[in-house]
């Protein structure tokens, strides 16, 4: 490969014809250059191609400027990725209009020969993407190039890193950050690398008061499986208060036989590619979406069964007590009938 | 790190262009062909006139053939200095400040003498009044924003055991940038503005190097504070290191709050009290009345001061370093770092002394404790210049950090004039990810023995002698003592890494004496890294002026044959397996898309530890991986390294364990039954320790000390919890903490959440899991 570029004939030669293009094309130099921000001569402008089947220089169309969240995935990975992009999506949702304005996400797929800009597009739409965030293909090399400048060297798809790259490349700050842990940690990250907001005072006085007052004692043997769920399921899945990027779980415990829950908690990928109908009919419900193996052992399953149990029970009791309330409330003005016809 | 004899045949003709290229522009350049102004121009030539990394221009570019191995990193320059040309600068010793209690209300306050402008010291954080002001006051001075003392809010971050442990000396010290450039050598460049941010004497004072060593002892308890003077903005940090920072004491038997690990860093213009209280461990549970004197410190006047705990707990080489999460490589590497040494009663740094307790190790005698005439602290680290030899860090470089140029002290392969006696050197690791493998030789190339008598700042039962030291990874401690006495004045002996590495994701291996010192390997961190010349005349460190000279100096040290007696190894109250992997299990998951598109098996999170053989987890400092429910009882803990070509140093922060066994490789020669808080693992290899917790409750971690690996997720958060039953300990510390969440303008609490395999209380919890996960 590089013999083809750089012909052994003459480098001075080379030189003087075409230097300053494979400057630009090649642009590995690997020095520092201090107080300077990196630019495309290290992020490189090589060409990729976006879900929407453009193709973009890396450095000035995606980077150049901006403040940007840079990470890793493939639309096919069962494990990490679908859930940080899950929750990257989260983030996504808080920085609202600032995305595709000064902040803009950046996902490059590690299997350049299976994601197509179309299976990334139905990826995109599976998590409600649509301005500021771009999920990028392209060669093999020009993937694996890019890849190692921003420290991805993993060796095999499923050792590829969880974290991902943040940076503002106008102030030429480049840091590392997760969705792994803290959201609102992961938020202010990138806030930060905005120099405004990082000037601007952000506490109130009852912030400042509340934490004083925190009080950590609570049953230690208590809700596992609420912790489980916050941490695991709730980038994707409500109870109840609506379709995120997988189905409500509002009364999936009586929807579903407990076994069957049990085994698509801890093994959905293998439930899929087994040709469970119902693992392949949600799938084909949630294009490009597709539930990660979250490496949830029998006792987390259980846990998490109790839990939805528990919180399937606690919105029956809650609609019992609405659907009363609302009866009393007709029954003491006398409205009962008249109202629920004069609704139809 | 450079082009080695298994590159690929592309590879090597790919460099071998390079090459030839360059040769042929350097001819074109001589011959007029091409003007260096264009060369310039076009971005061949750096101004300095070095040749730019293009690839195929420079043999150090990296490779367009294979961009998954990393070929060649441009050599630091030298600008000619050679080795062993500059003496050890020792580190810098400081002086405590007095602090002098003052009844405040029902508090107990400690004000600074000397220093009438410092905020006094006291027990909870003066954030606890900016709170209660609603910020408007005990505000940061620098920035009129958020607090003026950065540690966090109310009784969780209150100092534990105040009373009890109440500090009586005071270090005021600041991080900050030098206000005259530093260079690691004479000859070489000195170091830009905010390439180094060490820590100088002072409020708000400018760095230092070499780093500080603070003298300690037990009974006199410290208040470690540690301005933040570096800068306000990520942009200002001179290419690497973070704005915010925080100081672990490693591995001292501390409160978390002054632990430095709970994600409490703090600002520019803020300061931190930590309070480094030299507990002795199991001070609740062995000798409470502090009658046994071998557990005790020196009082400076030849006498002891009993403390209450297990003298075989005693600590003394420790050190002190960055630990803010995710930055702390860049961190530790840009200077925050220092030493700091524990004296007892039995190692009170007194060669002379007789008392029936002190064990006369190797130190000097004019002092009553603490000399450090023939006792020197050694801190072996390694960097890396750009070719403007300014300081070099690359958070895209992931696999680990290698640095060309090793240095002791933070000083580049100097020399050290010693006398014909016996020395201690108190050895740490201080690199990112490059370990050592030393060995001591004479002209003729021939190993000299050294005594190994401390493992992690812990004395072993008994000295074992051996010609090569056991291996120092990253964060690692070896205490050992030199005799010089059977050489000549004039005699020279040079301290040898064996240890080769190609990156950083672990050792590639050991060398022979020979091999390193003819410098047969790629990697520039093997070979000579110091040099002992033996001189008649030695000036004091500890009584300047005065000279010792060797034809009347008599060295009245010795090295005893029984140092501590051992702790027993007990069956457990409860097993615990905690895995640190990168590494896929099956090797069908080995290459890229060899197993695509779903391997057969449950593919394996990429970064993390695992607890008992369930998930595995990266960092969230708002996760309790482990809970420790009680104190003072026994576990075993199995630390296993998943593998997958990765090697990992796994320290525990808080305790020392008592090293049991190790699977897949062979132990140490001084490592059975040692106290240690720093294990390297090995590849796919395991070591087993036993644990006991006790006298403290917060929130501690776990995690690789190859930094890079730890920023990288590679730790875990375990919480203490002290005992209600026990009146002297924390009745706030009962309960897990909540986590902090720092910010210029003030900390927050979030609460955290407990993995269920790691909380005994937990129905799930399996007391006795199995190591073969």
């Amino acid at each position: 490969m590089a013999q083809k570029k750089f012909p052994r004939t003459s480098a001075l030669r080379w030189l003087q014809v075409g230097l300053i293009a494979i400057t630009v094309m090649v642009g590995l130099a690997a020095l520092p250059v201090r107080a300077e921000p990196r630019d495309e001569d290290f992020f490189t402008n090589l060409p990729l191609i976006t879900h929407t089947g453009e193709e973009v220089a890396f450095f000035d169309d995606m980077l150049k400027d901006r403040i940007v969240v840079v990470n890793f995935f493939y639309t096919t990975c069962t494990d990490l990725c679908s859930l940080s992009t899950a929750r990257l999506a989260q983030v996504y949702d808080w920085l609202g209009e600032r995305m595709g304005r000064d902040v803009f996400f950046v996902s490059i797929t590690l299997d350049p020969e299976n994601d197509t800009p179309e299976s990334l597009a139905t990826f995109a739409e599976g998590f409600n993407i649509d301005k500021g965030w771009t999920f990028l293909t392209g060669s093999r090399e020009n993937i694996d190039t890019i890849r190692f400048k921003l420290g991805e060297k993993a060796r095999a798809l499923n050792l590829h890193r969880s974290d991902m790259v943040i940076g503002n490349a106008r102030t030429g700050v480049w840091r590392r950050s997760s969705v792994m842990g803290s959201l609102t940690v992961a938020l202010e990250s990138i806030l930060e690398l905005d120099p405004v907001y990082a000037a601007t005072p952000k506490l109130s006085a009852e912030e400042l008061a509340a934490s004083l007052a925190i009080d950590t004692s609570y049953d230690l043997a208590a809700h596992p499986g609420e912790a489980i769920f916050l941490r695991a399921c709730a980038s994707c899945h409500t109870i109840g208060a609506g379709r995120k990027f997988g189905p409500d779980l509002a009364a999936v415990t009586l929807r579903r036989d407990a076994d069957w829950l049990g085994r698509f908690i801890m093994d959905p990928d293998l439930m899929l590619k087994s040709g469970d109908p119902i693992a392949e009919a949600l799938n084909a419900d949630y294009p490009g979406v597709m539930m990660p193996n979250l490496g949830l052992g029998p006792a987390d399953a259980k846990d998490l069964l109790v839990y939805l149990a528990a919180a399937d029970a606690q919105l029956a009791a809650d609609e019992q007590a609405q659907a009363e309330a609302f009866e009393a409330f007709e029954k003491a003005h006398g409205l009962a009938d008249e109202d629920s016809a004069a609704q139809d | 790190m450079y082009i080695g004899k298994g590159a690929s045949g592309a590879r090597v003709r790919e460099a071998q262009n390079a090459r030839n290229n360059r040769a042929e522009i350097v001819k074109g350049l001589s011959q007029g062909q091409v003007t260096r102004r264009e060369l310039i121009k076009w971005g061949i030539f750096t101004t300095a006139g070095t040749l730019a990394l293009i690839n195929g221009l420079s043999p150090y570019a990296h490779s367009q053939v294979l961009p998954s191995i990393p070929t060649g990193t441009p050599r630091s320059p030298l600008y000619g200095v050679a080795p062993f040309t500059q003496p050890l600068p020792r580190l810098n010793e400081q002086k405590p400040h007095d602090l002098v209690p003052v009844q405040v209300g029902t508090e107990t306050v400690l004000e600074w003498k000397g220093l009438p402008d410092e905020p006094y010291s006291k027990r909870t954080s003066w954030h606890t009044e900016f709170s209660a002001s609603g910020g408007t006051r005990f505000r940061n001075p620098l920035t009129g924003r958020g607090p003026m003392e950065g540690r966090p809010p109310g009784e969780f971050f209150a100092h534990q055991r105040w009373l009890e442990y109440l500090p009586k000396k005071g270090y005021c010290m600041s991080l900050g940038c030098p206000d005259t450039p530093v260079r690691l050598h004479p000859g070489l460049q000195p170091q830009g503005d905010d390439k180094i941010w060490s820590f100088g004497a002072g409020r708000m004072a400018a760095g230092v190097l070499p780093p500080p060593l603070l003298k300690m002892r037990y009974g006199e308890p410290v208040i470690f504070r540690h301005y933040n003077n570096t800068v306000l903005t990520d942009a200002e940090n001179g290419g690497f290191g973070s704005i915010s920072q925080s100081t672990h004491n490693h591995n001292g038997h501390n409160a978390s709050t002054s632990d430095g690990a709970s994600n409490a860093h703090f600002y520019a213009g803020q300061f931190y009290d930590y309070h480094w209280s030299t507990t002795l461990a199991r001070a609740d549970m062995i000798n409470t009345m502090a009658t046994d004197n071998r557990a005790s410190g020196p009082d400076g006047n030849g006498k002891l001061v009993n403390v209450p705990g297990d003298y075989r707990e005693l600590q003394g080489s420790l050190w002190f370093h960055d630990h803010r999460f995710f930055y702390t490589a860049e961190n530790v590497y840009k200077g925050h770092v220092g030493m700091m040494n524990y004296y007892s009663g039995k190692d009170r740094g007194n060669e002379a002394l007789q008392d029936g307790v002190n064990l006369k190790l190797p130190s000097g005698e004019m002092l009553d404790w603490g000399n450090t005439d023939f006792d020197v602290n050694l801190m072996f680290s390694d960097a890396a210049t750009d070719q403007d030899g300014q300081l070099f860090f690359d958070i895209f470089d992931t696999d680990g950090f290698l640095g060309d140029m090793v240095m002791v002290n933070y000083a580049y392969k100097p020399f050290m004039e010693v006398l014909p006696r016996k020395y201690r050197f108190r050895l740490l690791c201080a690199s990112m990810s490059r370990w050592y493998k030393l060995a001591l030789v004479n002209q003729a190339g021939k190993l000299v023995p050294i005594q190994i008598i401390a493992t992690d700042g812990n004395l072993i039962q008994s000295p074992v002698t051996v010609n090569r030291l056991d291996t120092l990874a990253t964060g690692e401690r070896l205490d050992v003592v030199i005799d010089f006495s059977k050489f000549r004045i004039g005699d020279k002996l040079r301290l040898v890494n064996m240890m080769e590495f190609e990156d950083g994701r672990g050792p590639k291996g050991l060398l022979s004496v020979a091999d390193s010192l003819n410098g047969k390997t790629q990697d520039p961190g093997v070979g000579s890294l110091m040099e002992f010349r033996l001189v008649r005349h030695v000036p004091s460190v500890d009584v300047p002026g005065y000279v010792y000279d060797a034809n009347t100096h008599r060295d009245r040290s010795q090295v005893p044959a029984v140092l501590t007696q051992q702790i027993p190894i007990v069956t457990p109250v409860r097993e615990r397996v905690i895995e640190f992997k990168r590494g896929a299990k099956d090797p069908r998951d080995n290459e890229f898309g060899a197993c695509f598109p779903s391997c057969p098996e449950r593919e394996d999170f990429p970064w993390g530890i695992r607890i008992n053989g369930e998930d595995t987890n990266s960092m969230n400092a708002n996760r309790v991986s482990l809970l420790v429910p009680r104190p003072g009882e026994v576990e075993h803990w199995t630390l296993l390294n998943g593998g997958g070509g990765w090697d990992h140093p796994v320290h525990l922060h808080f305790e020392e364990g008592v090293t049991i066994s190790r699977t897949k490789f062979a132990m140490g020669a001084a490592e059975r039954g040692a106290r240690k808080d720093v294990w390297w693992l090995g590849e796919s290899g395991s070591v087993k320790i036993q644990v006991r917790f006790g006298e403290y409750g917060g929130a501690y971690v776990t995690h690789c000390h190859n930094t890079v690996h730890e920023d990288s997720a590679m730790l875990l958060r375990f919480d203490v919890l002290t005992d209600p039953n026990n009146k002297k300990t924390s009745q706030t510390h009962v309960r897990v903490i909540p986590t902090p969440n720092p910010t210029p303008d003030g900390v927050t609490y979030v609460m955290p959440e407990i993995l269920p395999e790691g909380n005994p209380f937990h129905p799930s919890f399996n007391p006795h899991p199995s190591a073969g996960t």
